[in-house]
C-alpha cells in the first residue's frame, strides 16, 4: 500500500515536473487561442467595442458571399499552383546537377540554399529594389517596353513577380530534401543502367525519379503548404497591391482582422485557411504512409 | 557521367548561381552609393564610394537595439524551448499514461494550424486582456508554446530510440526520473537538439508577423520589424534602406558562413519530420 502511494506520489511529480509547464504554455498559446477564435467568428466584435453580439453563422456567410475573398483565394490558387511547379522543378534539377559528382557540390548547396535563412520580409523588400528600379533601368536602357515599367505597378505581373521570388527563395529548400532522396539511390543500380545502355535522361526518369518518391511527396505538400501560407513576402514585396490585386489569402486575413478592424470576419477566413491546410496535410499524411508500406 | 559532361553540368550551374545571386550583388553595390546614383545606375560599381548609407540606417533604425532584442528573444525562446520540450519528450517516451497519450495527440493535432488561427486570439488576450505589448519575454512565451509540439514531437521520437535499460541501470544506481534524464539521458540527444534548436531559432530570429503583432514601440522593436518601420516610413533614402536590408542579413548570415552544415540539416529535417 505505502509501495502504491510512493510510486503514485513519484509519478505525480514526474507529470508536474515534466509534462506540465510544456501543458501550460501550450494551453494557453494554443488550445485556449484556437477555442477563442472559434467562439470570435460567430460574434461581430470588432477588436474596441464593448459590446460584443453574437450574430450567428454569419461571419462564414460573408467570407463566402465576400467577392475579394473569393478572388484572394482564388489567386491564392494560381499563385501556389505556379510556385509549386516551378519551385519543384527547379529544385530537382538543382539537386540533380549538385549530386552529379561535380567540383564544389558542397558550395553550391550553401549558396542555392541562401534565400532560405534570410526572412520573407527582407526578401521581398531586396526584390522591390529590383523589380522597381534596377530591372526597370536595365529594361530602358535594351528599350524593352514591358521591362521599362516597374512589374510591382501591374495586377498580373506583380503576380508573377510574387511566384518568381516564391520559387527563388523556395527552390533552394527543395534541392536540400530532392538531395537527401537522390544521395540515398543505390550508385549499383545506377551505374547498372548506364552498363545496360540507358543514357542519363532515362536514368533520372526509370531509376531516380521513381526511388525518390517519398522525397518528392514531402516537396509538393510542403511547397502547397508554405505556398498557402505565405504572408511575409507578400506585404513586402507588393503590399497586396497594386490596387489589392495581389492579396493572398494569409495577407487578406491579417488586412481584415488588422486594417478593417473586423475580428470576427478575419477569424472566420482563418478558419477557411485552416481547413485548407488541414486537408492538405492530412492528405500528406496519407500519401506519404502510402508510399512507405509500398516500399 | 564522362568527364566533359560534368564539365557542362559544372558551368551551367555556376552560371545559375550566379543568377541566384544577383540580388545580393545589386543590393550589397548599392548600399555603398549616393541613393541618386542607385537610381540612374543601379548595376555599375559605386562611383562615388561612401559609407554613410550604413550610418543613416543604424541610426533610423535603432539597428543596435534592435539586434539585441531580437537576440534575447531568440536565445530564451531557444533555452526554454529545449529544456521544456525535451523533458515533455522524455516523459512522454517513457511513460506511456493515457494521460500523457492524449496530451501528445494534441499537440501532433495543433502542428497542422497555421498561425492566422490563433493570431487575433492571442492579441485579444495577450496585448488586449492583460496589456503585455512590447514586451520581449511576452512574445518568447508564445514563441516557446509555438514551437513546442513540434519540439516534443521529435525529442520524444528520438528518446525512444534511446535503449530504456540505461534508465534502468541508472535506477539501479540509485538516480531518480529527473536525475536520469538530466545526467544519463539528455547528453543522448544532442543532434536532436542540435536540430531542434537551429529550426526554432531560423523561425524565431525570422519572424515578423508574431512579433510586430505584440512589438510595435521603437524600444521593443525586433530587426524584422525594425527594417519593415524603416522602409515604409522613409520613401525616398533608398540606398540607406538597402544598407539597412543587408544589416539585417549579415548576422543571420555570419552564423550560416560557421554552421551552414548544421543550419541546412535543422531546417530540413525540422520540416521534413514535422
Amino acid at each position: 500500500m505505502t509501495k502504491n502511494y510512493r510510486k503514485r506520489l513519484s509519478d505525480i511529480f514526474s507529470f508536474a515536473g515534466f509534462g506540465l509547464p510544456a501543458l501550460i504554455i501550450w494551453a494557453s498559446v494554443v488550445l485556449i487561442p484556437f477555442i477563442y477564435g472559434i467562439w470570435i467568428t460567430f460574434t461581430d466584435w470588432n477588436g474596441l467595442a464593448m459590446e460584443i453580439n453574437y450574430v450567428g453563422v454569419q461571419n462564414y456567410l460573408d467570407v463566402f458571399s465576400d467577392a475579394t475573398f473569393i478572388t484572394s483565394f482564388l489567386k491564392t490558387v494560381i499563385y501556389a499552383f505556379f510556385t509549386v511547379i516551378a519551385s519543384n522543378l527547379v529544385g530537382f534539377l538543382l539537386a540533380l546537377a549538385v549530386t552529379s559528382g561535380i567540383k564544389g557540390q558542397n558550395f553550391f548547396r550553401t549558396g542555392f540554399f541562401t534565400p532560405n535563412i534570410i526572412g520573407g520580409i527582407i526578401l521581398g523588400y531586396i526584390w522591390n529594389f529590383i523589380f522597381s528600379y534596377a530591372l526597370t533601368s536595365f529594361g530602358k536602357s535594351i528599350g524593352v517596353d514591358w521591362m521599362s515599367t516597374s512589374w510591382l505597378t501591374h495586377p498580373t505581373r506583380a503576380l508573377i513577380a510574387l511566384i518568381i521570388v516564391s520559387t527563388w527563395q523556395l527552390s533552394g529548400y527543395l534541392m536540400v530534401i530532392y538531395i537527401a532522396g537522390l544521395t540515398s539511390v543505390p550508385r549499383e543500380l545506377i551505374e547498372a543502367a548506364y552498363v545496360d545502355g540507358a543514357n542519363s535522361f532515362d536514368v533520372v526518369k526509370n531509376v531516380k525519379l521513381p526511388l525518390i518518391k517519398n522525397s518528392t511527396a514531402i516537396c509538393i505538400f510542403l511547397s502547397i503548404s508554405r505556398t498557402f501560407m505565405s504572408f511575409d513576402m507578400n506585404l513586402s514585396l507588393t503590399a497586396g497591391g497594386p490596387y489589392k490585386s495581389t492579396e493572398l489569402i494569409a495577407y487578406k486575413i491579417y488586412q481584415t482582422a488588422f486594417t478593417s478592424m473586423e475580428f470576427g470576419k478575419g477569424q472566420a477566413q482563418a478558419i477557411v485557411l485552416f481547413v485548407i491546410v488541414a486537408v492538405i496535410s492530412l492528405l500528406q499524411v496519407y500519401f506519404t504512409r502510402k508510399g512507405v508500406d509500398e516500399q | 557521367m564522362s568527364k566533359s559532361k560534368k564539365n557542362v553540368v559544372f558551368i551551367i550551374t555556376t552560371i545559375v548561381l550566379i543568377l541566384f545571386m544577383v540580388p545580393f550583388f545589386v543590393l550589397i553595390n548599392n548600399t555603398f552609393k549616393p541613393t541618386p546614383e542607385f537610381i540612374k545606375a543601379p548595376f555599375a560599381l559605386p562611383k562615388n564610394f561612401t559609407l554613410e548609407n550604413y550610418a543613416i540606417a543604424i541610426e533610423r533604425m535603432n539597428f543596435w537595439k534592435a539586434l539585441s532584442n531580437t537576440a534575447i528573444i531568440t536565445v530564451l525562446t531557444v533555452i526554454f524551448n529545449m529544456f521544456i520540450g525535451s523533458m515533455t519528450g522524455y516523459l512522454f517516451a517513457r511513460k506511456k499514461w493515457k494521460l500523457n497519450k492524449i496530451v501528445f495527440g494534441m499537440f501532433l493535432a495543433s502542428m497542422v494550424a497555421p498561425f492566422q488561427v490563433y493570431m487575433i486570439p492571442l492579441v485579444k488576450i495577450y496585448a488586449g486582456t492583460f496589456g503585455l505589448s512590447n514586451n520581449l519575454l511576452m512574445v518568447v512565451y508564445i514563441a516557446v508554446g509555438l514551437n513546442l509540439p513540434f519540439a516534443v514531437f521529435l525529442y520524444k521520437g528520438f528518446t525512444e530510440g534511446i535503449p530504456e535499460e540505461l534508465d534502468e541501470a541508472a535506477r539501479i544506481d540509485g538516480c531518480g526520473f529527473a536525475m536520469t534524464f538530466f545526467r544519463i539521458i539528455m547528453p543522448l540527444l544532442k543532434p536532436i537538439i542540435i536540430t531542434v534548436t537551429v529550426f526554432v531559432a531560423m523561425g524565431v530570429w525570422n519572424d515578423y508577423l508574431m512579433s510586430s503583432l505584440f512589438l510595435t514601440k521603437g524600444f521593443s522593436k525586433t530587426l524584422a520589424i525594425a527594417i519593415k518601420t524603416f522602409l515604409t516610413n522613409h520613401s525616398a533614402e533608398y540606398s540607406p534602406m538597402m544598407a539597412g536590408l543587408l544589416l539585417g542579413i549579415l548576422p543571420v548570415l555570419a552564423f550560416y558562413l560557421i554552421g551552414q552544415k548544421y543550419i541546412i540539416e535543422g531546417v530540413v529535417a525540422g520540416s521534413v519530420k514535422g
